[in-house]
């Protein structure tokens, strides 16, 4: 497939970069203009927590019954087994079954 | 391991062997991040990107999810409306990136500036996770992240490759799940975490938040919405011991 030159979609991919290399970037820099105090202290160290949870609960929720399925077993697998690898296949493995079955 | 992570201490040690670690712990993401060049290859392909395109925008953007957004929506004939647009994408998809750099402040501070915003650069989501457990386990090394970060980067650049020729097998990338795929990653992390700290609150505050913003508003506020919600919560209600 020879598509011709277009600059602009070097320039679209530029600024995709640039957004996201700035969005990874400012975090941490506006944390370390502040003083830590301790109760700043206390959000920043359950930051990664809440985080984990505002991705987790959502996507598991709108991805239908292999969500609802599908990202509780991976919790159990992971207590079971502590493999991550082994715990991403079963999610993967049961949300494919799942929806394999019209769910 | 078995320095205290809260300890705060003027410098914080940054070797080659932690870099190895950091890399080997994300081993069980290799699989999923080639899956998932697969099907950001596919939109790719489909939409006319060249091959350089392609690897151009794995090695720069580095982030799966934001990438299949803006792809769904790559113009054919461009104008600056367009890039504003997908840059937008971008944004809107990678606001988390905001707050998981933050989350790394209280740790990474000590190290050198001219060392971490090169590694934030390419910091990952299933990189960021790695090296937040390792924290919570009682890990301070900077190499890790480093490690963690690099190793990742160049793995998803790798994934461009089989993905854009061969992605058309995987056409449609929730037949096999693959849109929780991020959910399943971040479980697998969280799980040994939550067991360990056996602190609820942020996760239970997070979680509730976003669930009900991502029933409100469409588009990715639902991450920041949650993740604030649950870091104040903590704040308020103060320590737990």
């Amino acid at each position: 497939m020879s598509m011709p030159f277009e600059p602009f979609s070097y320039i679209g991919i530029l600024a995709m970069a640039l957004v996201t290399v700035c969005l990874r970037m400012t975090g941490y820099w506006i944390v370390g203009r502040f003083p830590l105090t301790p109760r700043f202290r206390r959000a920043l160290e359950a930051l990664p927590l809440a985080l984990f949870a505002a991705t987790i609960i959502p996507l598991a929720v709108k991805g239908g019954p292999a969500g609802w399925i599908a990202t509780p077993i991976v919790a159990v697998a992971m207590l079971l087994t502590g493999k991550e690898a082994i715990a991403l296949l079963v999610g993967v493995a049961v949300a494919t079954i799942v929806r394999a079955n019209g769910l | 391991m078995s320095t205290n992570p809260r300890l705060r201490t003027a410098h914080i040690p940054i070797t080659a062997r932690a870099a190895r670690e950091g890399a080997r712990m994300c081993l069980p993401y290799v699989p999923g991040f080639f899956i998932m060049g697969a099907a950001v290859g596919t939109f790719a392909a489909q939409k006319g990107l060249t091959l350089a395109e392609a690897v151009i925008m794995n090695a720069l953007v580095c982030a799966a999810a934001a990438q299949m957004v803006a792809l769904q929506m790559w113009p054919g004939e461009w104008n600056w409306l367009h890039v504003l647009a997908v840059a937008g994408v971008a944004f809107m998809v990678n606001m988390r990136f905001v707050l998981s750099g933050a989350s790394l402040r209280p740790w990474l501070a000590p190290a050198p500036a001219g060392f971490v915003y090169p590694v934030l650069g390419v910091l990952t989501d299933q990189a960021w996770a790695a090296s937040i457990r390792y924290n919570a386990e009682g890990g301070r090394d900077f190499g890790f992240v480093a490690g963690a970060s690099i190793f990742l980067w160049l793995v998803w650049i790798a994934a461009s490759l089989p993905g854009y020729f061969i992605g058309a097998l995987i056409a449609d990338p929730r037949v096999y799940g693959l849109d929780l795929l991020i959910a399943f990653t971040f479980m697998a992390t969280l799980t040994p975490i939550l067991r360990r700290s056996r602190d609820y609150l942020p996760f239970v505050v997070g979680g509730a938040v976003a669930l009900a913003v991502s029933l409100v508003l469409d588009g990715f506020w639902f991450i920041p919405a949650g993740a604030v919600a649950g870091a104040l919560a903590a704040a308020i209600v103060g320590p737990r011991r």
